[in-house]
């Protein structure tokens, strides 16, 4: 079932020195699923609409809405069938919650943060911080990596920054004296968004710190950043500063 | 003053906090940050806030071994859904972790290196998640044992170390802790007229009198076992339910 509602201004995440991330307000397309196997299912989606006044903002709204279908439809397709490995005492519901916000808008630059949340059975379940930074330059639109923003070699310099904060500052994990055992890599940094002070980057439960109930992060600002940064692209960092 | 046993718990008011009841209707509140502007990397973790260094769920389990509540609902979730369970202290905590994988056959014949797809919902047939690899590299670092070895096959010290690693990778930072105790109303003091004037607060062991005004004051703030009533005549106190009444409470004042 589709509806539109209004989102309300809502404070997503703090960060930096009491900066904090807020929702923009738009319409946003909602949708549940729920059924019984031999367990209750339940999936919800909700994402937002950006007013389609530019091509960027078709293009996003398209992206979202695509990822949000699929991975309602993967969830509700595997949960379709039986499920095994239940213990009637873990719970006998599996849940699926996608919820995307529009936290940034402009005629070339549209970022979303969110996240999805599922429980497959187990002790708990599990979340994953979403980001998506779409970006127009010339006739080209597409949706920004890190990749896109950074020299080769950009990662060890990034991983050495956080990696480097966390430990100084005794962040998740860090604030034991043994962190060798702390599985944190370049690899693990994906989520960003572009942020008026600076690249704000959002690190997934189990990667810095352990299972809570927001995300650990790190802003970097913008010119700390000059040196690794690609050319062609500082323009992102330009129209943000 | 000391708490008794902890017999419910439920969320606070302030963002992500927890607040404990004793049997006394005294209070612990267990917050997410100690002040205001606290960096989010800094600020206590929910299985402090909840005594669930494990993060189990509230469930038909976890009531039974010993959860008083609920707190912490997941990131993306509706209000309906299960929170965290919520133990009195630590050590309840701990233990329903540890019969946990020990309960049923869900975990106890599963290796090392499968027990971290199961706790964390990930299908034993399905590839691994980022999550599970890390889970596992981190049970396999600080326990150094054979990751081949079940969970069954682990002797109570070793199965000790398995519990404070899974502890550690889970996440565990202690916060700032508030009691607030709730002082009873021992005796009343009424004047000429027979109304309510002063109000000995307190215990067993420490016990002051109070004027009626503090006595409002107190109650106003959840400090004083009294229900604050507002007329047009004035505020007044009256015992909680059940509780004894004002009447039998009264005492002859001092004369000096």
């Amino acid at each position: 079932m589709y509806s539109f509602l209004a989102q309300a201004f809502t404070i997503l995440i703090s960060f930096g020195t009491g900066d904090s991330l807020h929702s923009i307000d738009c319409e946003s397309e909602l949708f549940e699923t729920a059924f019984d196997t031999n367990v209750h299912v339940e999936a919800s989606v909700s994402y937002p609409r950006v007013p389609e006044t530019t091509p960027l903002a078709r293009y996003a709204n398209e992206a979202v809405s695509k990822e949000a279908h699929e991975l309602h439809d993967t969830f509700v397709q595997e949960m379709s069938a039986p499920q095994e490995e239940l213990w009637e005492e873990d719970g006998d519901e599996r849940t699926f919650r996608y919820d995307l916000n529009l936290v940034h808008s402009d005629p070339d630059l549209v970022s979303f943060y969110g996240l999805r949340y599922q429980y497959r059975g187990g002790i708990h379940g599990s979340v994953r911080y979403i980001t998506k930074t779409f970006c127009q330059q010339d006739d080209t639109i597409r949706e920004l990596s890190l990749d896109d923003l950074f020299l080769p070699e950009y990662r060890k310099w990034l991983f050495q920054h956080c990696e480097s904060y966390f430990k100084s500052n005794r962040c998740g994990y860090y604030d034991d004296d043994d962190h060798s055992w702390v599985g944190f890599n370049p690899k693990d940094l994906d989520a960003f968004l572009l942020t008026e002070k600076g690249l704000l980057l959002l690190f997934q439960n189990y990667v810095v710190s352990g299972y809570d109930d927001h995300p650990t992060t790190l802003l970097i600002p913008y010119n700390k950043l000059i040196s690794i940064a690609n050319p062609a692209n500082l323009i992102f960092f330009g129209q943000k500063k | 003053m000391k708490f008794k046993k902890f017999i419910r718990a439920e969320e606070g008011e302030e963002r992500n906090s927890v607040v404990y009841y004793d049997e006394d209707g005294n209070k612990l509140i267990r917050y997410w940050k100690r002040y205001p502007d606290e960096p989010d990397d800094k600020v206590s973790t929910r299985s402090w806030r909840n005594n669930n260094p494990g993060n189990l769920r509230i469930g038909p389990f976890a009531r039974r071994n010993g959860s008083i509540g609920e707190a912490g609902l997941p990131p993306g979730s509706k209000p309906t859904d299960p929170k965290f369970a919520v133990f009195p202290d630590y050590e309840t905590g701990r233990k329903a972790q540890a019969k946990r994988l020990k309960e049923g056959d869900l975990y106890i014949d599963l290796t090392l290196e499968d027990l971290p797809k199961r706790y964390v919902g990930v299908k034993l047939k399905d590839p691994d998640t980022k999550e599970v690899i890390d889970y596992r590299n981190a049970i396999r670092k600080f326990t150094k044992f054979d990751m081949k070895r079940t969970v069954r096959s682990l002797n109570d010290t070793e199965y000790e170390q398995l519990l404070d690693a899974m502890k550690r990778h889970e996440g565990w930072r202690d916060g700032r802790e508030e009691p607030i105790f709730v002082q009873k109303i021992l005796s009343v003091h009424v004047n000429s007229k027979r109304v309510i004037s002063e109000f000995l607060v307190g215990d067993d062991r420490e016990k002051q009198w109070i004027s009626k005004t503090l006595a409002v004051s107190l109650a106003e703030a959840g400090r004083l076992h009294a229900i604050v009533v507002h007329t047009k005549t004035g505020v007044y106190l009256r015992p909680e339910y059940h509780n004894t009444p004002f009447k039998q409470l009264i005492v002859p004042s001092t004369v000096a």
